[in-house]
């Protein structure tokens, strides 16, 4: 893949927690602009700890990440949080405003929006994800799910053009989770979803990562990664009882 | 023990209110300057961990129980800005939302249990930290003794205090020896959990204990086989207190004369009359634990049975009060809440099957216990207006002088006015007065133990002066903590939030606050689900010897509410904060609605003055 049209590109990526333990031990990937691409891995594999190295919140590791050809750094970090919005596996760690619509309107506020188009810019990611007549209850008052809708709407609200999310459709309901992959595939974004939901990977992303140890196992088409089951084995990855990715017919 | 309203003078509580606000001003430079732009989520996570520990209950033996005060804990793990600062917030939302301690003594308050026991404990702890070798059995000792002083440290504070703005005659050696002897005793509680904390902390991220930095080794990271220099992020700023080197001596100084003062007193206290526990009055104790089963004003922390879910009655009801068996007073000290005497064996059950509804919040958000839906006028005032109006208030009250009785007559008059314009039921907000419980008892004691010509009563001899302190203080307390109430039944949480915003508190205190508010049922959440998982692994704190596995549950809460403090931050510069919370909403007042808020404190002044006039 061309460097330079790459929307995000990892390479040589390690990191250690501060108590010693090293979670990545060695990252390559590349993923071109407008791409949708899932990361699988089990559980402890370090796909969070990956996430937080694509805007910048964990770094002091070796290895570099670029998003759009600009290097994760001090001195860009600013443009590249603009950039790369990310939704977080717990949504109670996302949402720390008093009230929903406070919380929409944290991003595109700090980036200097005001009045109505601050307001009308809340109302439509709200909108989005159906939680409109929520704005203004306390976060914590809502289910899982809400929070996590909501949790979403707080990225989407800031415009991102590369979206990265962390096991999105955890706690959903089957209607909110075909919800949000309709929302997904709406966007004209770059997004990447880490999930241990594999036909919902399937359903949305032509190719996969996975993420296994520390280090990319295997990256290519979705389909054909969950039809090698030597692979899936090898990995702890296991597809629900009787789906066959084989039988699928995309609509992606 | 959160000391009311009235209970120091006027002139005192406005001095120590300067001490405390000076020292609140310096905290929050010195922490922006240690956590930068992480200040707002980090201490705003550990306030809300240091309330949640408050509630955290130590059993003793035979149904007494202790708690953390945790300024010590809070300076050792955060260092003594951040923890400054944390432990003042609590205070100050404790003041606000839950009339817990006197909007007017909110100085002595602060003065007292923020930034005594930090300071003390933490330069106590650096100069052993220094002295002892450097292992982590050093910090634990060295955090040992920093809390086993602080506590004493802040009773001493109290007495001077007292001494200079005390409102009844008592004898300041009596009210020295006996604070200082049982808060010494108290202290010993506080520093093993203190310890037995920090060693839980220091077990799993040495790095996260503000106090023990420069213990840690460098990172190793593997990378195709081998081991390679972890980069690092930015290195960490030395700890500000490590640098001078006069602090040593100071040190050992203060350990020399602190361990001191607290032995003398203890030993001088240990005579034949010996220190007798009286625990508060047990009709009185009573009284307040029944109603926190039912419908408690005490239970407005909303804790859900945490650990032993006798915390939202009994953590306040039931203080130890301590005096000589003669005529000493009983010390209402700050820190006299830390131990709590409950009747043995009457806990399990009745307490555990409490409706799980009152398992709401501790006020997260819109809905905090004291806080009544409505639409009255006064529910629609401006809050900061109404913030003013009720400092304002509760400063002309103190100022009263105590002879002008009227004046409270009228002052209770002016209030029940408000509160029918606000709606608030007579019943609901008579209720809530019952927070005041430890403080009837301690007024009780006072005509006993008062210095001073005496009056025979019933055939009991009684201080004059002592009476007239005890109605000084039920008074004032009373009164103030009514106002509070009031003030908090007709203010949503997010409101006093953007009041004290507007009323130009410093933001980033305001951000603390709020993040603790937003946090703290989380928090607390976590600490029951902890509680539960242990319980269900038949594990039950039955006495000191299970303060280890309490002592590592409050270690791990400490590290979870860190790190989601950590993660708090990631989000917000995720979405682009880069320091300055961005405003989002403003209150605003019209000068109609200040007018008709300010009535009360005018009102209230104009009897004032008639009643030092007469
Ligand atoms: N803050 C932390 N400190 C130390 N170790 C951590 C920390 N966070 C995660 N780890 C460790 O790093 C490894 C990778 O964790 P990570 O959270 O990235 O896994 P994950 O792939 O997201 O797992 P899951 O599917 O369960 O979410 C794990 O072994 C975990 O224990
Ligand atoms: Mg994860």
């Amino acid at each position: 893949m061309d460097a330079v049209t790459a929307s995000l590109e990892v390479s040589g990526l390690a990191f250690a927690y501060p108590d010693g333990h090293q979670a990545l031990f060695g990252v390559d990937f590349a993923i071109a602009r407008g791409e949708r691409v899932a990361l699988l891995g089990p559980n402890g594999a370090g796909k969070t700890t990956l996430v937080l190295h694509l805007n910048g919140i964990l770094t002091g590791g070796t290895g570099s990440v670029r998003v759009a050809g600009l290097p994760v750094g001090r001195q860009h970090m600013a443009e590249i949080r603009r950039r790369v919005g990310i939704v977080f596996q717990d949504p109670d760690d996302q949402l720390f405003m008093p009230t929903v619509r406070e919380d929409v309107a944290f991003g595109p506020a700090a980036a200097g929006l005001k009045g109505p188009e601050l307001e009308e810019r809340v109302d439509r990611a709200l909108e989005r994800v159906g939680m409109a007549e929520f704005k203004d209850r306390p976060p914590h008052h809502l289910s899982f799910g809400q929070r996590r809708r909501v949790a979403v709407a707080t990225v989407l609200a800031m415009e991102p053009e590369i979206l990265v999310l962390d096991e999105p459709s955890s706690n959903l309901d089957p209607a909110s989770r075909r919800e949000l992959a309709d929302i997904l595939r709406s966007l004209e974004v770059t997004v990447l979803m880490v999930t241990h939901d594999l036909p919902y990977a399937l359903e949305l992303c032509p190719r996969s990562l996975i993420l296994s140890e520390g280090v990319i196992a295997a990256d290519g088409p979705t389909g054909e990664l969950l039809s090698d089951e030597e692979l899936m084995r090898a990995h702890r990855l296991e597809l629900p009882f009787g789906f066959d990715p084989r039988s699928v017919t995309m609509g992606a | 023990m959160h000391v009311p309203d009235g209970f120091i003078n006027a002139p005192t509580s406005a001095a120590t209110g300067v001490i405390a606000a000076g020292a609140v001003a310096v905290s929050l430079r010195g922490a922006r300057r240690e956590l930068d732009e992480r200040t707002a989520p980090l201490a705003g996570l550990v306030a809300a961990f240091i309330f949640a520990v408050q509630m955290l209950n130590f059993p003793v033996a035979a149904g007494t129980s202790g708690h953390l005060l945790g300024g010590a804990l809070a300076a050792i793990l955060v260092g003594p800005f951040t923890g400054v600062l944390c432990v003042s917030v609590v205070l100050l939302m404790q003041g606000i939302l839950f009339a817990d301690g006197g909007l007017t003594a909110l100085g002595v308050n602060i003065t007292n249990m923020a930034i005594v026991t930090t300071v003390v404990a933490y330069a106590l702890f650096r100069g052993l930290v220094k002295v002892l070798p450097r292992t982590r059995r050093s910090v634990t000792v060295a955090s040992f003794v920093a809390a086993l002083v602080s506590v004493p440290a802040a009773a001493l504070a109290f007495t001077l205090m007292y001494a200079i703005g005390g409102t009844t005659d008592v004898s300041i050696g009596k009210v020295a020896t006996a604070m200082v002897g049982v808060h010494l005793l108290i202290g010993i509680g506080e520093a093993v959990i203190t310890a037995l904390t920090v060693g839980a902390v220091i077990a799993v991220r040495p790095d996260l204990v503000y106090g023990a930095r420069g213990l840690t080794r460098k990172l190793k990271l593997r990378v195709n086989g081998e081991l390679v220099d972890a980069p690092g992020a930015e290195p960490e700023p030395a700890p500000v207190a490590a640098r001078t080197s006069h602090r040593k001596v100071w040190a050992a100084g203060l350990v020399t004369s602190l361990v001191l003062a607290g032995f003398v007193s203890f030993y001088a206290s240990a005579d034949p009359d010996g220190l007798e526990k009286v625990a508060t009055d047990h009709g009185i104790d009573k009284k307040a634990e029944e109603h926190s089963a039912a419908d408690s004003p005490l239970a407005d922390y909303g804790v859900k049975d945490v650990d032993d879910a006798r915390l939202s009655g009994g953590w306040r009801a039931s203080s130890v009060w301590v005096s000589r068996s003669s005529r000493a007073p009983a010390c209402s000290g700050p820190c006299a809440a830390a131990v709590r005497t409950t009747r043995p064996r009457r806990r399990p059950r009745a307490r555990r099957a409490r409706p799980a509804p009152r398992a709401s919040d501790m006020g997260a958000g819109h809905a905090h216990k004291l806080y009544r839906h409505g639409h009255s006028p006064v529910h629609a005032l401006p809050p900061h207006t109404k913030l003013a109006a009720v400092f304002a208030f509760v400063v002309v009250v103190v100022s009263t002088p105590r002879e002008a009785m009227w004046a409270f007559g009228l002052y209770a008059v002016l209030l029940a006015v408000v509160a029918y314009l606000a709606r608030v039921p007579a019943g609901f907000l008579l209720r809530r007065l019952l927070i005041e419980v430890p403080f009837v008892a301690f007024a009780v004691l006072m005509p006993f133990v008062a210095e001073g010509e005496r009056v025979d009563v019933l055939g009991m001899s009684l201080s004059v002066n002592g009476l007239w302190g005890a109605w000084n203080v039920l008074a004032k307390g009373t009164l103030g903590v009514a106002a509070s109430v009031l003030l908090a039944a007709t203010t949503e949480l997010r409101e006093l939030l953007l009041g004290l915003q507007r009323l130009k508190l410093p933001p980033l205190l305001v951000q603390i606050a709020s993040f603790m508010i937003r946090y703290g049922d989380v928090i607390t959440d976590e600490m029951r689900r902890m509680r539960i998982a242990r319980e269900s692994r038949g594990f039950e704190a039955r006495g000191v010897k299970h303060w280890g596995v309490l002592a590592k549950s409050a270690g791990a809460l400490f590290i979870r509410s860190y790190e989601r403090g950590e993660r708090v931050h990631l989000a917000m510069v995720s979405r682009g904060y880069s320091g300055a919370m961005p405003v989002i909403d403003e209150v605003t007042a019209s000068r109609a609605q200040w007018s008709y808020a300010l009535a009360l404190p005018l009102s209230a002044l104009a009897v004032c003055l008639v009643g030092w006039t007469l």
